[in-house]
């Protein structure tokens, strides 16, 4: 083992259902107002059916608001990426300096979707969607974000299904730890898409109303669509004093139990978070809040719920899941909760578990109904993904 | 860095006792897996279902288990470019016809890149780190580069590192399009010499038990691994390779083999031969796409073919551009290029 540096988060940025800024979102968490509501911008039959945490703007005012035109090869994905990363810079008040080995690292699990779904049949049929062939692939948004602030080293995109962001934030932090970079942009991006609804809908857990995490009647997620991003960096070239928090812990297993579920024992969630909790030397009495996974759907909730349980017995800290205010943003969904637990250290508040009248009985805890003020030095946030590929992050007050 | 201590490859060619024997001719721009005795491998039930990408990266990783004679890896690296996108096209296709009701489940629960891993975690009953990397030309150079961070923080012994992608039938045509085909049929071991522009379409999986230590099964050393956006000059590259070969102690002289992804595409193969003529004094010179194709992950049946080859010291007769005068193989470069976007270097060892 060589000399591990400490890693920071220095900035952030994100852009959700609930808002285009940290600000904005922060204001709807504190007030307990979701951004769920019917799909107003993606062409699909279960618009007025299925409620969805969708982005409140079309391209055209995201291209808008970025102030660029549109241009070869635009995604909605690539679109929601560059406004978080672009906040998340300007947040941490980068300085450029060529001798910072600095990195960008992106999750994502739809990147292509829209673009495929929108013109396949032109690419079989004709010439006139040409240039979208080649960005059909996860690393274009990734790139077109690199460009855009300017980032020419180290680049790579993660897909892990659900845990894709998580997972990002996760290879910024060890490869800051272990001396490869020394700034790292980590996050991650995804937009609404008929695949993916359609997708989650053919597995049936898919829910008609708001949904509603760790209760009783859960019947199944709102897919959602936002980006986040973190900026990372060393403490041999951060100022301490300007940190939001620090990253003090990650965990990463894949249960290895079935392709898109988890065991009902929750074995994968318990051993990501014990991971976490083990790398960064505490205790888990110290956690104070944990933003959970919380899809809602039956699997998850109680895989999840008794995992919590079962590690945290007697110290069980705050639970919620915030995916009733953002929806379920698929790949992305890992580093939105990023930022939402780092508001939370830094307005001392879990914020609410929406829309939860019937708390489940097989677990130990009841995720809290209302933003509570609290002091919270150490939150958990997880991200389980498909096939059990299960990562949990600790952030820490610095 | 680390040892390679078992290799496995799917790809278009055939393995006469584990190696390339009698590398196989085609005629055409697209040369596609052979495909191996499934049932040896996977049990019917589970066969039916899998989506050949899996079936592919499931042989090639527990070919290359066995190889090294372990059960189950302490952690799961992949590194696809388009990973899983055909049963995508299948879902998506699904709802072309029959609108968004009543969609079959399956191609989509297989559509996510890391259901790569997941299946072979699940198959190998393996509980550990698991990992997709998913970004064009760099995805299976990532995988060897986040092994490496890997063996520093944990304790890990045996990391299972692939490199893995399928063309299927749309996107060969898709990116035929797209003018990334050669337009004429051609023969794959005539790519050398090719005058035209686009390549030949390729695939293939490549698993590899990366170990901390020298095994009695070891290939090769992986000594280190560097990849770089598209250089601006020859002089540039030729820095860029001094650097990365300095920080291994090494000079161009010191290399006894280089391996490059020359393509056939006469527009993006110029930095290929930029780079090797008169640089590498020493060394044989070999190529290795007119054997794979060109693929995002193609570099993971270089490395495949680059293990065979330290291992053996012998080269397939088919691979060689030019003989060099050392046939004592220690050191061996491999450089290439996706798309003349995404280049990299990867430095083995005997």
């Amino acid at each position: 083992m060589i000399d591990q540096q400490r890693v920071f988060v220095r900035g952030m940025g994100i852009i959700s259902a609930l808002g285009n800024t940290v600000e904005q979102n922060l204001s709807k968490l504190m007030a307990s107002e979701s951004g769920i509501g019917t799909i107003r911008y993606l062409d699909t039959e279960h618009s007025e059916r299925l409620p969805s945490g969708e982005v409140k703007h079309s391209n055209q005012e995201l291209l808008d608001i970025l102030d660029i035109q549109n241009f070869p090869g635009m995604s909605r994905a690539s679109l929601l990426g560059m406004l978080a990363a672009t906040e998340a810079c300007r947040n941490a008040d980068l300085k450029h300096d060529p001798r910072i080995r600095t990195g960008l690292i992106s999750g994502t699990t739809g990147e292509a979707m829209t673009s495929v779904e929108s013109y396949f049949r032109d690419f079989q049929n004709n010439d006139s969607k040409n240039e979208y062939i080649a960005t059909q692939d996860w690393g274009h948004s990734t790139e077109l974000i690199a460009e855009l602030l300017g980032i020419d080293g180290f680049m790579t995109t993660i897909n892990t299904a659900c845990s894709s962001a998580a997972n990002a934030i996760c290879t910024g932090m060890r490869m800051i730890r272990n001396g490869f970079l020394d700034r790292a942009v980590v996050g991650g991006t995804d937009a609404l898409s008929k695949v993916l609804l359609n997708g989650f809908n053919t597995l049936m857990i898919v829910d008609s109303e708001p949904t509603k995490p760790f209760d009783k009647n859960r019947n199944g997620m709102n897919l959602g669509e936002g980006a986040a991003y973190l900026v990372l960096e060393s403490e041999a070239i951060t100022e301490q004093s300007n940190c939001l928090a620090e990253c003090s812990g990650y965990g990463i297993m894949s249960e290895a139990y079935h392709l898109t579920a988890q065991s009902q024992s929750g074995d994968g969630a318990y051993q990501s978070m014990k991971e976490a909790l083990d790398r960064s030397g505490l205790q888990p009495g110290d956690i104070d809040y944990i933003n959970a996974h919380g899809t809602a759907t039956i699997n998850n909730d109680l895989s999840e719920g008794k995992a919590i349980s079962r590690l945290f017995k007697d110290h069980l800290p705050m639970v919620s899941s915030t995916k009733a205010f953002t929806g379920h943003t698929q790949g992305a969904t890992g580093a939105l909760e990023a930022v939402i637990s780092i508001l939370s250290l830094q307005e001392q508040m879990a914020f609410a578990n929406l829309n939860t009248n019937n708390p489940m009985e097989e677990i130990d805890f009841k995720a809290i109904c209302n933003p509570t003020k609290t002091s919270i030095n150490h939150v958990l946030s997880n991200a389980l993904g498909f096939g059990g590929n299960n990562t949990s992050l600790i952030f820490s007050n610095c | 860095m680390f040892y390679i201590n078992g290799i496995g490859s799917i790809s278009p060619q055939q393995y006469g006792n584990g190696y390339l024997e009698n590398p196989i001719e085609y005629i055409g721009n697209r040369i596609s897996c052979l495909k191996p005795d499934y049932t040896q491998y996977i049990d019917p039930v589970k066969l039916r279902r899998m989506s050949k990408l899996l079936k592919m990266g499931w042989v090639a990783a527990k070919t290359s288990l066995k190889d090294a004679n372990i059960e189950k890896a302490d952690a799961i690296i992949t590194g696809t470019g388009m990973g899983c996108f055909s049963e995508t096209e299948r879902f998506l296709l699904a709802i072309y016809e029959n609108g968004e009701q009543f969609l079959p489940a399956t191609p989509f629960m297989q559509s996510a890149h890391s259901t790569i891993g997941s299946q072979i975690a699940m198959m190998s009953a393996c509980n550990a780190y698991n990992m997709t990397f998913s970004h064009r030309g760099f995805s299976f150079e990532t995988a060897l580069l986040d092994a490496c961070l890997q063996m520093l923080e944990s304790d890990a012994n045996n990391i299972l590192v692939g490199g893995i992608d399928e063309i299927a039938d749309n996107q060969f045509l898709f990116q035929k399009r797209i003018g990334r085909w050669k337009q004429e049929p051609i023969n794959n071991f005539d790519l050398l010499h090719s005058q035209t522009n686009g390549t030949i379409s390729g695939e293939g999986a490549a698993y590899f038990v990366m170990g901390r230590e020298r095994s009695s099964t070891t290939y090769a050393q992986i000594k280190g691994v560097h990849s770089f956006s598209k250089p601006l000059s020859a002089e540039q590259l030729r820095n860029i390779t001094d650097d990365f070969l300095s920080r291994h102690q090494l000079e161009a002289t010191d290399i006894d083999l280089l391996m490059l992804g020359i393509n056939g595409d006469k527009r993006t193969d110029t930095s290929y031969h930029e780079f090797r003529e008169g640089n590498f004094p020493q060394a044989t010179h070999t190529y290795f796409k007119h054997l794979c194709g060109e693929y995002p992950t193609a570099t993971a049946f270089a490395t495949w073919l680059s293990s065979q080859i330290m291992k053996r010291q012998q080269i397939p007769e088919p691979a060689i551009v030019q003989q060099g005068k050392n046939h004592d193989y220690q050191n061996l470069l491999i450089y290439n290029h996706y798309k003349n976007d995404y280049h990299s270097l990867i430095l083995l060892a005997k």
